[in-house]
């Protein structure tokens, strides 16, 4: 897996060009949710098995498109029932995000197991090694910024457009 | 809330179902297995290890140190490892009880991308409580209304 801060920032940058209409507290509620939903994958699992390295043949199956799908619902069940269709999907559009950067991960026995509980085939395509990329992080950061820039200026030219 | 208790209970069996699945039926394969059966697995390719970690430097190898697991001598080409250093391997296990590894590197930043990790982590949960409270009356998470 790439670090949190990498998937973080990809969601992020994901998201955000599809927030341009509508008001800040109908959205940024749910995005925080599908942040919760890009770093679930890792949260159930890895911390368990770094302290507990056994715990890494019980909980794989949390680091799967299946689990994943499965804990979300189960979380979402611990909801106001009017919010839980957008609480699913924003947990559920988070996780797959994070799977989607998984797939590009280089392994040396591969680790995505996409089609768990049928196979335990590996589906991936080795692009980049997650070590390699830390120090790519500033780098995201300083995208991130451009674009809530350039967000923050097309609002205020199409508030100044409507005045 | 009655009427969460039935799938809220469905979905935590499931999930500790496919825990317990997972456990017993998973592909890969770990020293402590191969130690317990040597013969049975003897050159079988070993793709699950805790935490490696790179112990004393060999000309023909190293000693891999693994957390609540036991310690293995590893025979390769040890040309870029450091001690104290996680490591990648791909190794086959030799009844004698080493290891024959094809590849073996340092795993690059690993412990820098473990504690970068907490910081979003402490991020999210901090924003996910400002938005969002929990009503132990009701047993559900609600929206602020001042978030």
């Amino acid at each position: 897996m790439p670090d949190l801060i990498t998937h973080l920032a990809f969601t992020h940058l994901v998201k955000r060009p599809f927030e341009l209409k509508g008001k800040v507290e109908n959205i940024f509620p749910f995005r925080v949710l599908l942040y919760l939903g890009t770093i679930l994958p890792d949260i159930l699992t890895r911390p368990w098995y770094i302290i507990f390295p056994a715990t890494k043949s019980w909980t794989t199956c949390l680091h799967t498109p299946f689990g994943v799908i499965l804990f979300s619902g189960l979380l979402t069940l611990f909801f106001n029932p009017v919010i839980q269709k957008r609480v699913f999907l924003n947990l559920f559009a988070g996780g797959m995000l994070h799977f989607f950067l998984d797939f590009f991960q280089s392994h040396i026995i591969g680790t995505n197991y996409w089609l768990f509980p049928f196979s335990w085939k590996h589906v991936g395509y080795g692009l980049f090694n997650p070590g390699e990329i830390i120090p790519l992080i500033p780098l995201w950061i300083v995208i991130i910024l451009i674009m809530e820039c350039t967000i923050y200026g097309y609002k205020k030219y199409k508030r100044e457009k409507l005045n | 809330m009655k009427k969460r208790l039935v799938p809220i209970f469905v979905l935590f069996l499931i999930l500790t179902l496919l825990c317990i699945y997972t456990g017993r039926n998973h592909p890969w394969v770990t020293i402590e297995e191969c130690l317990q059966n040597p013969e049975k697995y003897d050159g079988k390719l070993i793709t699950e290890y805790w935490e490696p970690q790179i112990g004393k430097i060999y000309a023909d190898g190293f000693q891999l140190i693994q957390r609540h697991a036991p310690s293995l001598r590893v025979y390769c080409d040890t040309t870029g490892l450091k001690t104290g250093e996680f490591v990648g391997l791909k190794a086959y296990f030799k009844k004698e009880g080493y290891l024959r590894a094809e590849k073996a590197f340092v795993a690059t930043n690993r412990r820098y991308k473990i504690w970068l990790s907490v910081i979003p982590v402490i991020l999210v949960l901090f924003l996910f409580f400002y938005n969002f409270t929990f009503n132990p009356k009701k047993f559900q998470f609600e929206l602020r209304t001042n978030a």
